[in-house]
């Protein structure tokens, strides 16, 4: 085990707790139960690598990965990330314009709806607040939907983490005393990468036209959300850059493993995540201009170029 | 636009500082290009930029290093970023210490602060081509230069 690891200190996630403490927390729990298990049977072929996999309970950190003072390192996802998704997700799954085909569907929001944008403020209020405001589903596939995608954008999540231990990404920021803000979002798209090829080939999956655009609608969310709560900080990605270049990865690089035909899927889930935050109401991202797209093919070749022993 | 001095000659590969004679401003070699042109950032900014984190305390400064080394996907709340910021300070105190602790940068403490933080941002532009340069500039003067190098 590692030693001296700052969030070494953190709680885990008290599931039975969680789960009396109110009615839409027992689907928190519940998905917390499921993720917790997954993440570690994905982390098994980096035992030797990573020392420690932890839920961690409600910080105002999503996810990451640390370096403990064995060398190996410490992989975390947070039950806030979970939330906010799940707040997410169901209030994008609340709208009737929303996924119109799992249904049943539910009645259009009134006026008098809370607005939605609050979701996305800062997070230890989410986490304080939220609980209450899971929107409800009417049941059915819709309900199934919401757990589904949940499940997914935080499965892609820890699989973005593991990429970074993987390529090691941390042991080349230890190596230089400051990796430019153009290096480190060249990181976060390869380790977007390597989450897209282990998500989407997940032997549970079928690999068919509607399960990769669940991936798609989960993955496209889940940038939506990391850009909202990073935005402005130069070493970060825009969503819809990340989401474009993901597209463009499937599309190029996975063709060969999966059939063509469905991985369109994908890019038709992240079209339609994009069109469900238009519906809700909060500002959409369109697809990236095309300078911020050269940027980012910039930023990979400099991760490549520093990874592999470059400048 | 910062005015930009150009550098024809080759410098030496073994030390990525060079400097220009009769060119004020000091020398950070940005990339090495096929012309091999280097071009050299002015420093103007960027000791203006560091006299403004010169006004920020020790722990303020650890927490903006904290931000910028961690792999974290969102941004570290301030426990966690100046944890991480010890860390890097700690791991890197003697790649730091060999890098300015040199003849040019002892003269030039007995000069003006300005003269200081330029003399330290040439040594550290050397090694750090990044953002970030300023504020690790201005977390050294504040530890302290005598401290670090035994000139006390």
């Amino acid at each position: 085990m590692c030693k001296n690891s700052p969030l070494n200190t953190l709680s885990t996630i008290d599931v039975e707790k969680l789960e009396k403490s109110a009615p839409a927390s027992k689907l928190l729990a519940r998905l917390c139960r499921v993720l917790e298990k997954k993440m570690k049977d994905a982390a098994a072929p980096w035992s030797t690598v990573v020392c420690d996999i932890a839920f961690t309970g409600y910080r105002d950190l999503l996810a990451g990965v640390q370096k403990g003072t064995c060398g190996r390192y410490r992989v975390f996802v947070d039950a806030t990330a979970v939330l906010q998704i799940l707040l997410v997700v169901s209030r994008l799954l609340a709208h009737h314009k929303v996924l119109t085909d799992i249904g049943p569907l539910p009645p259009p929001l009134s006026a008098s709806e809370r607005p939605a944008l609050w979701i996305l403020q800062d997070l230890p209020r989410v986490a304080k607040e939220g609980m209450r405001e899971v929107p409800r589903q009417h049941g059915g596939l819709r309900d199934s939907a919401v757990t589904s995608l949940v499940e997914r954008a935080m499965y892609f999540l820890f699989m973005h983490e593991i990429g970074h231990v993987h390529e090691r990404h941390g042991d080349y920021l230890d190596s230089v005393l400051l990796a430019s803000p153009s290096t480190r979002r060249g990181l976060e798209h390869r380790a977007d990468w390597f989450a897209l090829r282990k998500s989407l080939c997940r032997e549970e999956d079928q690999h068919t036209l509607p399960i990769f655009r669940l991936w798609g609608f989960a993955v496209g969310t889940l940038f939506a959300v990391l850009g909202v709560v990073n935005r402005n900080d130069p070493n970060y990605p825009s969503a819809s850059c990340r989401a474009h270049l993901c597209e463009g990865f499937v599309s190029t690089q996975m063709s060969g493993l999966v059939d063509e035909a469905d991985i369109k899927g994908f890019v038709y889930g992240t079209e339609e995540a994009r069109n469900a935050w238009n519906c809700v109401g909060w500002p959409a991202t369109g697809p990236p201009a095309i300078e911020e797209v050269k940027q980012a093919v910039s930023d990979i070749e400099q991760a490549d170029l520093e990874l592999n022993g470059g400048t | 636009m910062a005015p930009r001095c150009e550098l024809t000659k080759q410098p030496d590969e073994s030390d990525n500082a060079a400097y220009v004679d009769g060119c004020p401003c000091a020398v950070q070699v940005l990339r090495w290009g096929d012309s091999h042109t280097v071009l050299l950032e002015n420093r103007m900014d960027s000791t203006t930029k560091l006299a403004a984190k010169l006004k920020l305390s020790e722990r303020e400064l650890l927490i903006e290093i904290g931000r910028n080394v961690g792999l974290y996907e969102s941004v570290p709340p301030d426990e966690v970023a100046e944890e991480e910021g010890r860390r890097w300070f700690r791991d890197r105190y003697e790649r730091l210490r060999t890098s300015v602790c040199v003849p040019a940068v002892r003269d030039a403490l007995d000069g003006t602060m300005g003269a200081l933080g330029l003399a330290v941002l040439n040594r550290l532009g050397a090694i750090i081509g990044a953002d970030g340069v300023e504020t690790v500039a201005a977390l050294l003067i504040k530890h302290g230069l005598d401290r670090m190098c035994g000139w006390e």
